[in-house]
């Protein structure tokens, strides 16, 4: 099948999944009880999700831990299958053409590992040739450029139980990435990374976006990992999707709050000129300030001119939002 | 298939690391077959053998069932049922099922690696001590041959049943406790302790309608001469039977496992 690109590449129409989960009777005797009787919780992690990806499309999945985030990613992907709906990948159902759909995607699960716990990187790497048959010459291109960008090469003879998570997840990507997807799949990929390995990763990503066209499909709570890498978001909580569009429109219509603190040299005496900016709320505590603002409303160097024409100001740093806020906004949103 | 080669040498060379590990199965294995042989030699008498329903078994005979049992045992036993469970219970089962290989094919190339570790570092030395301090009877070549082949037949049915109860993992999570029942039924009615000459008529009964004894006893009778050509046609035939009978159970199986499967801990 020739992909061409904007070509839907992942449908998924009115998808649930629900599955059962023991209730564990509690106190000393709970256990016996459990033996006899047994109750059930049904529960819905995936109700009623509808969406569709592009090829070529770098989309970010966010919301809270348990959202269901994971569970659509594992029916993309053919681990779980459905109990209701559609999802198709490439044109296939990913459960029923599990080995069909692996070939075509690559995946990594931030808190997992795909590579052989007992053996060599290298040799694990090398099965990876084998599995996804990868033509030599694919490979050892692909194996030059990705040990080269993740600086693989120090720990290539060491056995993968003995890595480093940095050096473990470094290298997972290069294991998703040999056989050239078309479709990638990083569920919180860069969970418990530093800095640095966090930007090869983005870095790398963005490239294979951009020059490969690879479709990217990312969960995250890092609202960076977002900025850098997606342009479409998709917002999931309690298996529903509260949000699909551009990053730049959630931040607009839900994640325009700020928070600026600022180190001063001297305590403020009145907020009354602050107030009249028109910022939601100042507190003071010694001599650090905290100034919360809406910046459709007031804009942060509004603020600071403002300040610095009276006062000293020794430092200052200015947050954006976080994911889990901006997903209390959408829910007030809703509610109204 | 390539893959799956590179498989069963992948798990070959990651058991070869423990040598630790590798030289302790061996003496406990030493251990093993020279309790045995005491216990048959306390019981045959040396010159008379003893009388059973299928005619006088001799004391070296049953050494070399002994023997021959161990070898067998090194060959078709894995743990696939405590590897599955810690797959599921840990949901590692997530990464195995993201490879464009099938599950049953990883778990055949891991226990086909494991067993040719033991055939050279385990199998290969206590059949060469055993039989230098016990001595082991030789069979023709047909029959050995036969032997071989049988042998082969019985891995398959051991891999088959052993993956069935591996499965029950995807529904009940812990599944140990069926690993530990087939091991007990197989090691009770496969004669790998004590051979179906010995059973009482009830239990040979029993033991005649499960597949266990196909693995042990009956390629062992061959080896020892034991059966006559008639009789060795029909015990393949039943392993060819019984292979074919698992691998469409194992087929419906598999699918309704995947649909039941709940990944744990995310």
């Amino acid at each position: 099948m020739v992909i061409m690109e904007q070509q839907t590449i992942i449908k998924v129409q009115n998808l649930h999944k629900q599955y059962k989960q023991m209730i564990r009777h509690e106190g000393k005797w709970g256990g016996l009880q459990d033996l006899v009787n047994r109750k059930h919780k049904l529960m819905t992690a995936v109700d009623n999700v509808s969406f569709e990806v592009e090829s070529g499309e770098a989309v970010a999945f966010i919301g809270p831990n348990g959202a269901g985030k994971s569970t659509v990613i594992k029916m993309l992907v053919g681990v779980l299958a459905p109990t209701s709906g559609l999802v198709e990948v490439e044109g296939r159902i990913p459960h029923g053409n599990r080995l069909e759909n692996a070939k075509r995607i690559g995946v990594v699960f931030g808190q997992r590992t795909q590579l052989f716990w007992d053996i060599p990187l290298s040799e694990s790497l090398h099965l990876a040739r084998h599995m996804y048959k990868i033509p030599q010459q694919q490979f050892k291109e692909n194996m030059l450029k990705y040990s080269e960008v993740l600086g693989l090469h120090e720990y290539m003879n060491v056995a993968v139980r003995q890595l480093s998570l940095g050096q473990r997840m470094r290298a997972e990507l290069c294991a998703a990435l040999l056989h050239n997807p078309r479709i990638v799949f990083l569920d919180e990929p860069t969970i418990g990374l530093d800095v640095v390995v966090k930007e090869k990763f983005r870095s790398l990503i963005r490239d294979i976006n951009e020059k490969y066209h690879t479709t990217i499909l990312l969960t995250t709570h890092d609202m960076v990992d977002i900025e850098q890498l997606c342009s479409r978001v998709i917002v999931i909580d309690h298996g529903n999707i509260l949000f699909d569009g551009k990053l730049d429109q959630l931040k607009r219509d839900f994640g325009s709050e700020e928070k600026m603190t600022l180190e001063m040299d001297s305590k403020l005496d009145d907020f009354r000129e602050i107030y009249e900016l028109g910022v939601k709320s100042v507190e003071q505590e010694d001599r650090t300030l905290q100034i919360v603002y809406d910046n459709r409303r007031v804009s942060s160097s509004a603020i600071i001119s403002n300040i610095l024409s009276s006062y000293t100001v020794k430092d200052l740093i200015v947050q954006q939002i976080e994911i889990e806020e901006i997903i209390k906004n959408l829910y007030k949103n809703r509610l109204t | 298939m390539r893959i799956y080669a590179e498989l069963a040498k992948t798990a070959f060379q990651s058991h070869i690391t423990f040598r630790v590990n590798t030289l302790i199965q061996l003496f406990g294995r030493l251990i093993a077959v020279l309790i045995q042989v005491s216990i048959w030699s306390a019981l045959i008498s040396a010159d008379r053998g003893m009388t059973t329903l299928e005619g006088v078994v001799t004391l070296q005979e049953m050494i070399t069932y002994t023997l021959l049992s161990t070898a067998i045992t090194l060959i078709v036993t894995n743990n696939m049922i405590g590897q599955v469970e810690q797959k599921i219970h840990k949901g590692e089962i997530a990464t195995d099922l993201i490879k464009p290989i099938s599950f049953s094919g990883l778990l055949i190339s891991e226990s086909v690696g494991i067993s040719f570790q033991r055939i050279i570092f385990e199998l290969v030395p206590v059949v060469l001590i055993s039989s230098l301090l016990f001595g082991i009877q030789s069979a023709s070549v047909v029959h050995l041959l036969l032997f071989l082949v049988m042998v082969i037949n019985g891995t398959a049915i051991y891999f088959l049943i052993s993956y069935l109860f591996a499965l029950t993992a995807f529904w009940y999570i812990v599944s140990w406790h069926f690993g530990a029942l087939f091991y007990m039924i197989m090691m009770v009615f496969s004669g790998s302790l004590v051979p179906v000459w010995f059973f009482p008529n009830a239990l040979s009964t029993v033991a005649e309608w499960l597949p266990f004894r196909l693995i042990f006893y009956s390629p062992i009778s061959v080896y020892l001469g034991k059966v006559n050509g008639m009789e060795i046609i029909w015990m393949i035939v039943q392993q060819l039977i019984w292979i074919a009978i698992l691998l469409l159970v194992q087929k419906w199986i598999w699918s309704r496992a995947t649909t039941k499967l709940v990944v744990q801990g995310g």
